[in-house]
């Protein structure tokens, strides 16, 4: 396995620099040529959801801005299953969430036109594991 | 009071709701102190409209809807997309959080209404 450069997404898209932040990191890295990987945890995940409408906040909106990643050569993109089951409890009320991620991911943009990888916590060591170096956002 | 809530920390808002998940001492002087006063009025605004769901649910379960006014900033609710996401986990929640949305203009009006102002933020 190559050596890949992981960066991690963990806050909500807007009023902070974090998400923008990580997602320039990777563009960068990606322009100097290191492989790039892209994880959404934790509030990240909210970065996924594609009715963000932030026009009246005068931001850009996130979630097309990520369906951009693969066009920077940045494929290999992954979200944390448990950070989703548990915000998607939240929302919903249920007690047994992960039964519902498929649901959850339906209204989510990866959904559709970034093809991401549903990841639980064995497989999030792993991944992070086999990385050269993690950048957390 | 007014509370306006800028983290989506659950953890730094619920000791400031009366008769709240932790249910120590402090707290329940906090909550009768409460109850004695004027309706809370707790709005979301930024990071923290992240948190409507888990306070909607709370309100209900403790049965707070009478000592918290839940208001959350339209244009950040807009902007985190999470409507189509509550209205499709629950056919109430569209007409639920319809109640609660305030703009700009009606959330200056509430903190010049209520004194003191906290801001939660991380």
């Amino acid at each position: 396995m190559s050596a890949y450069l992981l960066i991690i997404s963990t806050h909500a898209p807007y009023h902070s620099s974090f998400a923008m932040d990580a997602y320039e990191a990777a563009l960068g890295a990606t322009n100097v040529g290191l492989e790039v990987r892209f994880l959404f945890q934790g509030n990240g995940v909210f970065q996924l959801l594609s009715a963000q409408t932030p026009a009246g906040i005068q931001h850009k909106n996130m979630a097309k801005k990520l369906k951009a990643l693969p066009l920077f050569d940045i494929e290999d993109i992954y979200v944390c299953s448990k950070s989703v089951a548990l915000r998607f409890e939240a929302i919903s009320g249920q007690n047994h969430a992960q039964n519902y991620t498929n649901e959850f991911f339906e209204k989510i943009s990866i959904s559709d036109e970034l093809e991401a990888q549903i990841v639980n916590e064995q497989e999030l060591n792993i991944l992070m594991a086999n990385a050269s170096h993690i950048l957390r956002f | 009071m007014l509370i306006q809530v800028l983290s989506n920390s659950f953890d730094l808002v619920q000791s400031y709701l009366p008769n709240s998940v932790q249910n120590d001492d402090e707290n329940k002087e906090r909550a009768g102190s409460v109850e004695a006063d004027k309706k809370i009025c707790v709005v979301l605004l930024q990071d923290g409209v992240y948190l409507y769901p888990s306070l909607v649910r709370i309100l209900e379960e403790k049965d707070l809807n009478n000592l918290i006014d839940l208001r959350v900033l339209d244009i950040d609710w807009m902007a985190s997309g999470l409507g189509a996401l509550v209205s499709s986990a629950d056919k109430s929640g569209a007409q639920t959080i319809e109640r609660h949305l305030v703009n700009t203009q009606q959330w200056v009006a509430l903190c010049a209404e209520h004194s003191p102002i906290m801001t939660v933020q991380d």
